[in-house]
């Protein structure tokens, strides 16, 4: 009899002394803890919003967005399969205005399947598309000539390629 | 979430990891026999893909779960062995715990939960997953094969792609079974490792120590990132550190089956990411002085070439894959 109640008082220090560890865990790595729970009270709104493309729009914000969109006119124009596009960097739009961060080619075709190169390829010979600003909204132009997007290509190619 | 799915690939996994722990002649309690079986499940499903690849089988939903059957079924061929793992487990299945762990198990299950959540619904971010191994993984899933039209993209800015097949093969098969992010595989492997940790720290240490340390390591923001954000670092470090402390079961048994255990979990951790080899090399110093005076130089040599060398050969198999 006299074990048992000293187990339980045993066993309730143990309890308390769990619980001010967490405690004393929790308030060491506030920063942590803060996060974790921004996640969780995330939780209910994400769960709310089940629809796989809202879940990329929200986690890629708008490099998903515009590249959806550049792919999306290629497609309307039925040309899709056979473009191949030179898409200027992020420091290109950056300058014009727009908040657009480049995806590199691999991350493109990811969003898209739409196949893309930046300005510093080496495969120019069959671009075909060129993306550009124009009035601060992005505009898709088909390349007329070799010497176009020479010109093209010198003026993307001033401007800094990042990842 | 399908959850069905989720379940039966894990019990798919738990069944393939139970064959490996038994062809190892491994036996461990049910605390750490049932996440060690998952954890080397989901290794072996993660070769599953790749080597179907490299036979040149289209990678089909039919395939890839055929093979993984397969795969399952041919790892517990050995009935007597593997019939003694599963009896001895269903023998032994007993849980108890404490008043004190409650606060503890709470709290971790609810940072599980958020790890579990996001790995499901959020789509991969890092640019080292989406240039590589996701976008081989989605076109893999579209064209049925890990050698794809991604190959044709203008691959200047990344090396990604040549990256070990470990994550494109497991979100192929993540993939195919109803999760269009994958990642899941994250989820079993983070959730299998922490049960694993808990349970080694509850033997030499008191449940509640252990609870706090345990707290205290998922605490670490970064490696708590990583339960999360699918990238080749978790898993490999999991595979690493189980493969040193099967090392030193070795030193302390000195029963072979560890030594050839750890190696094959090195290997693992080498396929994950080949770095790891220089850092297997740098244990057999530890390993020659451990043994040193125990066995002879020819079986000194011998256990090094095992554990060192098992690297060498998973590097080699995946020069085949570049």
């Amino acid at each position: 009899m006299q074990t048992t109640v000293s187990n339980r008082r045993g066993g309730l220090l143990l309890l308390l002394t769990g619980v001010l560890a967490i405690a004393l865990i929790i308030i060491v790595n506030r920063s942590w803890f803060s996060r974790i729970a921004g996640y969780w009270r995330a939780f209910p709104s994400q769960a709310a919003q089940p629809d796989l493309e809202a879940r990329k729009v929200s986690r890629y914000g708008n490099a998903y967005i515009l590249s959806r969109s550049i792919a999306l006119s290629l497609e309307r124009a039925g040309k899709k399969e056979t473009a191949l596009v030179l898409v200027p960097p992020t420091s290109y739009f950056k300058a014009k205005g727009l908040n657009y961060h480049v995806p590199e080619p691999a991350v493109f075709y990811y969003y898209t399947s739409l196949k893309t190169v930046r300005p510093d390829t080496k495969d120019t010979a069959n671009i075909n598309y060129v993306v550009s600003v124009e009035n601060k909204d992005i505009a898709i132009r088909k390349v007329k000539d070799k010497q176009q997007l020479s010109k093209i290509l010198a003026e993307y190619r001033k401007y800094r390629i990042t990842l | 979430m399908n959850i069905v799915a989720l379940l039966l690939l894990t019990l798919l996994q738990f069944i393939s990891g139970i064959g490996v722990l038994a062809l190892f002649r491994l036996s461990l309690r049910n605390g750490l026999k049932i996440p060690l079986a998952l954890l080397l499940g989901v290794a072996v499903s993660s070769l599953v893909p790749f080597l179907l690849q490299l036979l040149y089988v289209p990678l089909t939903a039919f395939s890839v779960f055929s093979a993984l059957i397969l795969t399952a079924l041919l790892l517990n061929l050995h009935m007597g062995r593997t019939a003694e793992q599963w009896k001895r487990m269903f023998h032994h299945i007993h849980f108890t715990m404490k008043l004190y762990e409650l606060p503890f198990i709470l709290l971790m299950a609810a940072i599980v939960l958020i790890s579990v959540w996001r790995c499901y619904y959020l789509p991969p971010t890092p640019r080292d997953l989406t240039s590589g191994p996701e976008v081989l993984a989605a076109y893999a899933v579209r064209e049925h094969t890990m050698i794809n039209s991604v190959f044709s993209v203008d691959l200047l800015s990344t090396n990604n792609p040549y990256k070990p097949a470990f994550i494109t093969s497991l979100q192929i098969i993540y993939k195919y079974a109803g999760f269009p992010f994958g990642q899941l595989w994250l989820s079993v492997i983070f959730v299998s490792f922490t049960l694993l940790l808990y349970q080694l720290l509850c033997q030499s240490l008191h449940r509640l120590l252990a609870g706090v340390l345990l707290l205290c390591f998922l605490a670490i923001p970064e490696m708590y990132a990583y339960t999360f954000m699918a990238l080749f670092d978790y898993s490999n470090a999991v595979f690493f550190f189980l493969s040193v402390y099967s090392l030193t079961l070795y030193f302390a048994e000195q029963s072979r089956s560890y030594l050839y255990f750890a190696a094959w979990l090195m290997g693992i951790a080498t396929y994950i990411r080949p770095e790891t080899l220089v850092l297997a090399f740098f244990f057999i110093p530890l390993l020659v002085y451990r043994q040193w005076g125990r066995q002879r130089l020819g079986q000194l040599a011998q256990d090094a070439a095992v554990f060192g060398n098992t690297g060498c050969v998973v590097i080699c198999g995946c020069r085949s894959w570049l």
